[in-house]
């Protein structure tokens, strides 16, 4: 790469030809004020607010938008930039009602920053700013707001709709002083609308704004958690704002990776968790608890069996193998055949996947299960599945199929070097002959294989539990009697059985133990039922599709889920004469439900957001109609 | 005779002519008529006896500037283009909304072919295979008018593949505008030409390097592309057209409190006072009070004898003239113009989005009888910071009629503080 | 998918332009213009269909016809009538034009249709400045120079 050497307020710094001038500013610390810049975006270049003085052409120039030059001069800071920047704050105060302190975004607000350092400090033009000029556009949602009066129009979000999340849900009403942004149809909850919420955390200033948080904290007063999201096996990088005791939100970070899930979803964690251990309902201490489980698992290590989450961490998951039980988890239904049938499975590097000519998505709909990586399926998109939904936004050459048809059209659509985006459809037999083909495709015709789980830590599962049995013949030997006692640790397996056969199979046990985070569901039916902390709550890696990623507490609870399982492993003498390996399922029988993604009920933690299911009730009509 | 929306005779008249040959009357002229008048000769010659080379060497020698206002040479702008690889693209701007300016519409709905055989030999020179015109939405007769023009020059073989023989192919597509002024910007064009909202870009990139679909453009005003034809028939007699260093015919839109309102060709040795002989002198023997020249500055009647050409001192742009006399305010006439930069601003950047509305909010408190001595000083302001950090010439040239009013007619400024209207026409109640 | 707005006729002329244009994107205007001159209108239903039949997002479209002023406005009425109210009409006496006109229509500059029949808008100029006060009804231009009541309510006359 050719190298030029600017100077930028006096100091040299050597950067790539083709660098923009904010950029190699960037680069020696030099703060520039922006608006509508933001890296991942295409460059816009309208709010004029990064203005820099060419001294070699005597002129200001933007900084976002020019390039570098060998030789180039920058002043970022002399006489006439000073008033350059007064001036486009001038103009954007002019309007701009002057409601701080009831303006949610006051805190991180841009204009509010800039306006500090930069802006007049009085008022120029002798207009008041209370006259509110711009007409409100009511978005008619429950989740987002736009507040016309604030808006600095610098169509970041419309961007960020159009080039990341593509679900291209928001456009410029009229133009000029009057453009108010808007969304493609009204209400909003029921448009193409993904509730991302990437508009609201790229808004510089208060214009668009979350519904559920506003009025409710004062963001500089809370803490902000930088996490990695455990709700799909993508793992994006996320901020969990937070007081310590509840969240309040959960936004994106500069990578721009975040969807409904955790944006929305985030009130999952915050209501109806279970806060004691119950032995029968009544409140009893976790010795007490864990001393009965201890005791029920030692008496009986034979005819117990343990199914797990691939929601836990590693560290949770390493552990339970010394508990030397039958351990089981729905990936026997899924993942586990699928992986059988490939074989050793390396996921594809990220970045390649990204610059991808050509995608074939087969199964469910990747929109609901895994929304962020259709945000950089950028080219040609072949969807191959039982409906079109919501992956119409990447406008695919959608090819209807359905069971192992899906499969043998996947064979004939497929081309050299393509990239299969694979989340979820197949179970048992089906998933692992799906295996046998993606591996065959994959070394035939050079095919990328994306392997992106529902759930965050699926592959977690595989990489640290020793052995795994098989999910329905561990449910037929509690029909059997062979095993009475089930412990379910953080899995809630009435998602994935008919309820009848679950009525049956809780009938036939004698102890039914629920690790949960959740005070309601099973949690109601079981005997004893202990709590558990979810992502937010205890540090933990998953082995998420981008690799190993660690989610961080946000919010202290007085137990560890790693604690719980050393404290059980007190009362029980492991005795691992069980044989190492995995089982697992190709019969599936007919009581096992396919339970099917949805951007709105991903998980037993989406089904629990108010947020997401509201939403759902709004939403769901209208993709029908359309 | 296919049936064409209605359009009015509008007065066009020529003492040269060379653009308004054919286009005097108010009615199209057809392939046949324009191949009897000598039209399609000079494609035919440049075809046959030059190389493409040589017409932009021509081009150049001719002193052609743009003639959408910006008045850019001609010529350096093709060898912008022609030193990035082809396929290259030519596209003619006939979004011509310029307050004031209807010199474009006569070309195209009364003789269509001249535009077509400059775009063509254009196309030859640029070494394009493909040409767009971009008409404005409030030209329907236009468009159709073109449409089957072009049509005409395809099955005579003028257009299309080997054209004439030769190995050049070429054709032109019509794109229908929709009312937005500021895409007669030349990116906002081409933005608009590829199926978005009419923002202008961020230059550079030029539209030479990376225009239309990120390919080599070359925009060129109607008039501009209407030169074409003439200088490759007239070779260095072209030269003998006009004043020295701003050779070739000016076509001048004049309107207004003038007697014969109309186009006028000219040479560009005229001046202002001429051309406002030309027609026929101020009208009911009203005094003159002042020229807009469209929306980009106001001439008083001290400047009169300005030159009617590309000269520093030149009246250049488009040529477009409205004359104001006596009974016109110029407040209120400003107040009309900033209506118009106001609405037609896109928005896309802050100083010119918000200070277009702010600059027509302060000059109706003149109108109103509220404003104050603060206010010109507000004007003045937002008058010298507006152009700075403006995307595009809209931006540039939107404070000009305002800083020219203040310069020119600051006694008018004060009277309306004052609530005295010298024309009689604000506060009248 | 049923159209119910892109007709036959319509959709031929969209695939024409289709076939003619680079970029499909470039056929938006010109199908818009094919709905404005039928419908007068633009409407959302309008836009959904077209957002189907070329494949490009509705937002993109509803943006176009937001950003443009011969589509953003509704007007509900058979005929748009524009009249320009830029300088050189200005200084020659549109606003006594407009007021003809809303008497004889008997509309309201600027406001939706009461009558369905005429819609009057005030314009930027529309490049007849020597014929001020210009203004067009659909596609006619007409000169306003000499325009009195009678020859108004003749032209108006072949408006039905």
């Amino acid at each position: 790469m050719e190298k030029v050497t600017v100077k930028i307020d006096g100091i040299e710094v050597q950067v790539d030809k083709g660098t923009t001038v904010l950029e190699a500013a960037k680069k020696i610390n030099k703060l520039i004020p922006t608006f509508c810049y933001h890296e991942k975006l295409p460059i816009f270049g309208g709010c004029r607010m990064c203005l820099v003085y060419d001294v070699k052409s005597k002129r200001s120039i933007i900084a976002c938008g020019s390039y570098v030059y060998d030789g180039m001069e920058i002043e970022t800071e002399n006489q006439q930039i000073l008033n350059d920047r007064k001036f486009i704050l001038e103009m954007l105060f002019t309007r701009h009602p002057l409601d701080c302190p009831i303006c949610d975004k006051a805190g991180e607000c841009d204009l509010q920053n800039w306006g500090t350092y930069w802006g007049p400090q009085n008022n120029v033009l002798p207009i008041t700013p209370f006259e509110k000029i711009r007409p409100e556009d009511d978005w008619e949602s429950d989740y987002l707001e736009y507040v016309s009066n604030r808006c600095v129009l610098c169509i970041k979000c419309v961007s960020v709709c159009d080039n990341i999340n593509q679900s291209h849900s928001l456009f410029q009403l009229e133009r000029g002083f009057e453009t108010l942004i808007s969304p493609v149809t009204k209400p909003m909850d029921s448009s193409s609308c993904e509730m991302c919420g990437l508009c609201v955390d790229i808004c510089p200033v208060g214009a668009i704004l979350f519904k559920p948080f506003k009025y409710n904290a004062r963001p500089w007063l809370l803490n902000e958690t930088f996490t990695h999201c455990s709700l799909c096996s993508l793992g994006c990088p996320v901020v969990i704002d937070h007081d310590g005791k509840k969240i309040y939100r959960i936004r994106s970070t500069a990578e721009l990776e975040i969807c409904a899930k955790p944006y929305l979803g985030y009130d999952a964690y915050n209501t109806n968790r279970l806060k004691n251990p119950k032995i029968q309902g009544k409140d009893v201490s976790f010795d007490n608890a864990l001393e009965f489980i201890g005791q029920i698992i030692s008496q009986n290590p034979s005819k117990t069996a343990l199914v797990v989450s691939p929601y836990l961490s590693n560290e949770v998951l390493e552990k339970i193998n010394k508990l030397g039980i039958t351990t089981t988890s729905i990936i026997t239904l899924d993942l586990l055949p699928l992986l059988e049938g490939f074989g050793d499975y390396n996921p594809p590097d990220f970045e390649e996947i990204k610059n991808a000519e050509h995608y074939v998505v087969i199964g469910d709909d990747i929109t609901d299960t895994n929304p962020v990586i259709t945000y950089y399926m950028k080219k040609r998109v072949v969807y191959i599945g039982e409906q079109l939904g919501r992956i119409k936004k990447l406008y695919p050459n959608f090819i209807q199929a359905e069971g192992r048809g899906i499969i043998e059209k996947l064979k004939e659509n497929v081309e050299e070097g393509s990239v299969i985006v694979y989340s979820s459809y197949f179970f048992g037999e089906d998933a692992k002959y799906l295996g046998e083909v993606l591996r065959k495709l994959q070394e035939e015709k050079n095919c990328k294989v994306v392997i992106v789980p529902p759930y965050p830590n699926g592959f977690g599962i595989v990489n640290n539990l020793k052995r795994i049995s098989s999910f329905v013949k561990t449910l037929d030997k509690i029909l059997s009697g062979e095993i009475e006692n089930l412990v379910m640790f953080g899995e809630e397996i009435s998602l994935f059985v008919e309820e009848e056969k679950l009525k049956e199979i809780f009938s036939k046990l004698k102890n039914k133990v629920l690790f949960t985070p959740f005070d309601d569901g099973l949690a109601l039916v079981c005997d004893v039922v202990i709590p558990l902390n979810t992502w937010v709550e205890e540090d933990g890696n998953y082995d998420f599709f981008t690799g190993q990623k660690k989610s961080k507490t946000s919010i202290k609870n007085s137990f560890k889920n790693t604690e719980i399982i050393d404290k059980i492993l007190k009362h029980i003498n492991p005795t691992s004469n069980l044989i190492e390996g995995f089982e697992s399922d190709c019969t599936i029988p007919e009581w096992i439900n396919r339970f099917k993604t949805n951007i709105w009920d991903a998980s037993y933690f989406s089904l629990r957001s108010e947020n997401l299911t509201n939403w759902k009730i709004k939403n769901q009509e209208v993709l029908n109609e359309r | 005779m296919k049936y064409y929306p209605n359009i009015p005779d509008l007065n066009a008249n020529s003492s040269i002519n060379l653009l308004l040959k054919r286009a005097k009357e108010n009615r199209t002229v057809g392939i046949e008529e324009y191949e009897t008048t000598g039209g399609y000769s000079a494609l035919r010659k440049a075809l046959t006896r030059f190389k493409p080379e040589d017409i932009v060497i021509m081009v150049e020698e001719s002193t052609l500037r743009g003639r959408g206002g910006a008045g850019f040479p001609t010529g350096r702008k093709w060898r912008f283009a022609l030193a990035n690889p082809k396929p290259r693209y030519l596209i003619c701007n006939a979004d011509e909304s310029e307050p004031g300016t209807f010199k474009d519409r006569i070309i195209i709905e009364r003789d269509p072919h001249l535009l077509i055989e400059g775009m063509i030999i254009s196309g030859y020179a640029l070494g394009a295979e493909l040409g767009f015109i971009y008409i404005r939405g409030e030209y329907p007769a236009g468009a159709m008018i073109l449409e089957d023009a072009i049509e005409d020059a395809r099955k005579k073989g003028y257009l299309g593949k080997n054209i004439l023989g030769t190995d050049f192919s070429f054709d032109i597509l019509v794109y229908r505008g929709a009312g937005a002024y500021i895409c007669g910007e030349e990116t906002a064009l081409i933005e608009s030409l590829e199926g978005k909202r009419g923002h202008p870009r961020l230059r550079p990139p030029y539209p030479a390097n990376e225009g239309l679909f990120g390919r080599p453009t070359v925009v060129n005003n109607v008039e501009t592309l209407a030169n074409i034809p003439i200088i490759v028939t007239y070779e260095n007699y072209y030269m003998n057209i006009g004043p020295a260093g701003y050779y070739g015919p000016k076509l001048f839109p004049i309107s207004g409190k003038v007697k014969k309102p109309g186009v006028y060709e000219s040479t560009m040795d005229i001046t202002l006072r001429e051309l406002i002989d030309m027609a026929g002198g101020m009208r009911d023997g009203k005094k003159f009070k002042a020229v807009f020249a469209g929306s980009l500055g106001i001439y008083s009647e001290k400047e009169l004898d300005v030159p009617m050409d590309y000269s520093p001192k030149g009246f250049g742009g488009t040529g477009t003239t409205i004359v104001l006399d006596e009974d016109d305010c110029i407040i209120d006439s400003l107040i009309v113009v900033a209506e118009f930069f106001e609405h037609e601003s896109c928005g896309k950047c802050t100083p010119c989005r918000v200070g277009t509305y702010e600059l027509l909010n302060i000059l109706k408190k003149f109108q109103e009888g509220t404003a104050t001595e603060q206010d010109i000083k507000y004007l003045e302001h937002l008058c010298e910071n507006i152009p700075v950090g403006s995307i595009c010439g809209l931006g540039y040239s939107a404070p000009n009629a305002v800083r020219d009013a203040l310069k020119k007619f600051r006694d008018e400024f004060y009277m309306h503080i004052e609530k005295k209207c010298p024309a009689g026409v604000c506060f009248k109640s | 998918m049923q159209y119910t707005y892109l007709t036959e006729d319509i959709r031929q002329k969209i695939d024409k332009y289709l076939n003619t244009f680079p970029v499909k994107e470039q056929v938006i205007i010109q199908a818009l213009h094919l709905i404005y001159s039928k419908y007068r209108d633009i409407e959302l239903p309008h836009m959904e269909e077209l957002s189907n039949y070329i494949q490009v997002p509705l937002n993109q479209i509803e943006g176009i016809v937001h950003f443009y002023d011969m589509f953003r406005v509704k007007r509900n009425a058979r005929h748009h009538i524009r009249v320009c109210k830029n300088l050189p009409c200005h200084i020659m006496g549109c606003k006594k034009l407009l007021e003809l006109f809303e008497k004889l229509t008997n509309e309201k500059a600027n406001e939706e249709s009461k009558h369905g029949r005429f819609y009057i808008e005030t314009v930027e100029c529309i490049g007849a400045c020597s014929v001020a006060p210009a203004f067009m009804i659909d596609d006619d231009l007409y000169d306003g120079t000499k325009i009195t009541e009678e020859k108004l309510n003749e032209i108006l006359s072949k408006y039905t």
